[in-house]
């Protein structure tokens, strides 16, 4: 039994205080975490109090902690690296299986149950007034519990089959990228939901058989009214059993770990397409691998697209076609306006250890540096913000002939840019220590970005489509031989 | 040790298992009274 405490004790220690030893500062976030969580569940329920019929409020502080807790539990970066630590700890250490899965049990359930009671507890009390009946305080904890669990283990199914298939790094995306929309779409919904809570569910913004299938629905029928909703409980049962089969199946973190797909995806054929020698075509790799890879670099490129994003869709609900032209034409040249940031963020990154890798080639010259770093930025970044947006012009009813030549316009524009912003490069991609970095000078970037942004209102307002044409087969030519350039 | 910062050394003195759950039980009592307050005012 010591050993069982021992491993509990140890994993809650690293849930507590892992995130401040890494970022060195003192306290717990988790605490932190749960203050929050416990407060802001207090001012919704104190908001919805006393209007909101029991179900529906029940239903919607349901939604609310078992959203904020998958928030929370995808959002944590270093699984990989801890499943590792683990690793480690257990294959070392004399614990037997059973203790094992014992402590595992316990560590989970008991870190479930310290950050979803702060928030089930409010809307528990709240609803035990609403209904009359103290022990709903009771049945909505170990509801709120439950469907925290069930959409831990849902969520936990879905990156672990990813794991299986694609290896941890691609697991660890998906859980970034899984926890980016359960935060926007999820809030959003919630926003939109919550005005038409005491309407019933024919009254919400989204289509019935969506709302009637969420296990939030099915647990708050049981918690308001237990007796009369027991194929209610049934249901989450059998979902919570049927999730716990899928698990089993598709195995833990630690029979994943280690395996790495190295499968050649399109973006590192067509770097090795373009590259015209062996090294550029390395660093180009390194480059655009790193790209996406780095969190630091990950966090502060990704915002600057919500932007032009948000103005294509904006531009898709346009009033007159002419405005929406415009307006397209000017959203797709930010891709174009943004590259300098990009360049200036490459250089730093979190190993700057990896420098002595480039420090070994004697080929690795300065030229080729930004010869791959300017196919990099074109694979990686140009090409699929163009095609995504290109997608979302056609979907979005926009008339083929202009989006298609639009479209090329401005990734080749954006192409050819790229080969003179990646000139500002001093060092390898991703070498540089983060700390000390040198301002970014922004002094040409205002002049550059008009100079795009009237191109694009020339391009729609003066152009007829043969010369636009001309515009679209022309610069993705003249990008395309720029980047076949030896360096 | 496994070269990992997270998992290295001992538990920093100023890492207390105890204070935390405490500060957290803490957080719930006070959250629930202030829940009660709340209800009660606004069925008064």
């Amino acid at each position: 039994m010591n050993a069982v405490r021992s491993l509990v004790g140890a994993w809650l220690v690293l849930d507590f205080f892992g995130e401040s030893r890494r970022s060195r500062s003192p306290g717990s976030t988790l605490t932190t975490t749960i203050f929050t969580q416990s407060f802001l569940a207090l001012v919704l329920a104190a908001l919805l109090f006393p209007e909101t019929p029991p179900t529906a409020f029940a239903a919607a502080a349901l939604c609310f902690s078992t959203l904020l807790d998958s928030v929370a539990g995808l959002g944590e970066t270093a699984t990989t690296a801890r499943a590792r630590a683990d690793a480690v700890l257990l294959h070392t250490s004399p614990v037997a299986a059973w203790q094992r899965v014992a402590a595992r049990c316990l560590h989970g359930s008991f870190r479930l149950v310290l950050c979803t009671v702060g928030m089930a507890l409010p809307p528990g009390i709240l609803l035990a007034m609403l209904t009359g009946d103290a022990w709903a305080v009771a049945r909505h904890l170990v509801a709120a519990c439950a469907c925290s669990a069930l959409a831990g283990a849902a969520f936990t199914v879905v990156v672990q089959v990813a794991a299986r298939l694609r290896g941890p790094d691609a697991a660890a995306l998906l859980s970034g990228t899984l926890r980016a929309l359960a935060l926007g779409v999820g809030l959003m919904a919630f926003a939109l939901g919550i005005r038409h809570l005491d309407e019933g569910i024919g009254a919400m913004p989204f289509p019935a058989w969506v709302v009637e299938n969420l296990p939030m629905l099915w647990a708050a029928r049981a918690v308001v009214a237990p007796a009369a909703n027991l194929d209610a409980v049934v249901l989450l049962a059998a979902t919570g059993m049927a999730l716990l089969l899928l698990l089993r199946l598709v195995g833990d973190a630690e029979s994943a770990r280690g395996r790495r797909r190295s499968s050649k995806g399109l973006a590192d054929r067509l770097e090795a397409l373009l590259a015209a020698d062996p090294v550029t075509r390395g660093l180009a790799n390194f480059t655009g691998v790193m790209l996406w890879r780095n969190p630091g670099f990950r966090s502060r490129a990704l915002p600057l697209f919500g932007v032009p994003a948000a103005m294509v869709l904006l531009g898709l609900r346009g009033a007159t076609d002419a405005e929406r032209e415009l307006f397209l034409a000017v959203a797709l040249q930010f891709p174009a306006v943004y590259l300098p940031f990009l360049v200036a963020l490459l250089p730093r990154g979190e190993q700057p250890e990896a420098a002595w890798v480039f420090a070994q080639g004697p080929d690795t010259t300065l030229a080729r540096v930004r010869q791959a770093a300017h196919i990099a930025l074109c694979v990686r970044v140009l090409l699929p913000l163009h095609t995504l947006a290109l997608a979302a012009m056609l979907v979005g009813g926009v008339d083929p002939w202009f989006a298609l030549p639009l479209s090329l316009t401005s990734l080749g524009t954006a192409a050819v840019l790229a080969r003179f912003q990646a000139r500002a490069l001093q060092h390898v991609p991703f070498t540089q220590p983060t700390e000390g970095a040198a301002p970014t000078e922004m002094g040409s970037l205002l002049l550059g970005a008009l100079v795009l942004l009237g191109f694009a209102c020339a391009w729609v307002l003066a152009l007829p489509p043969a010369v636009r044409w001309i515009f679209a087969l022309q610069l993705p030519a003249t990008a395309v031989l720029q980047l076949r350039a030896r360096a | 040790m496994t070269g990992r910062p997270d998992l290295d050394g001992p538990t920093r003195p100023q890492e207390s298992l105890r204070r935390e759950l405490f500060a957290i039980g803490f957080v719930y009592a006070m959250s629930a009274m202030l829940t009660l307050l709340v209800g009660w005012l606004s069925m008064a």
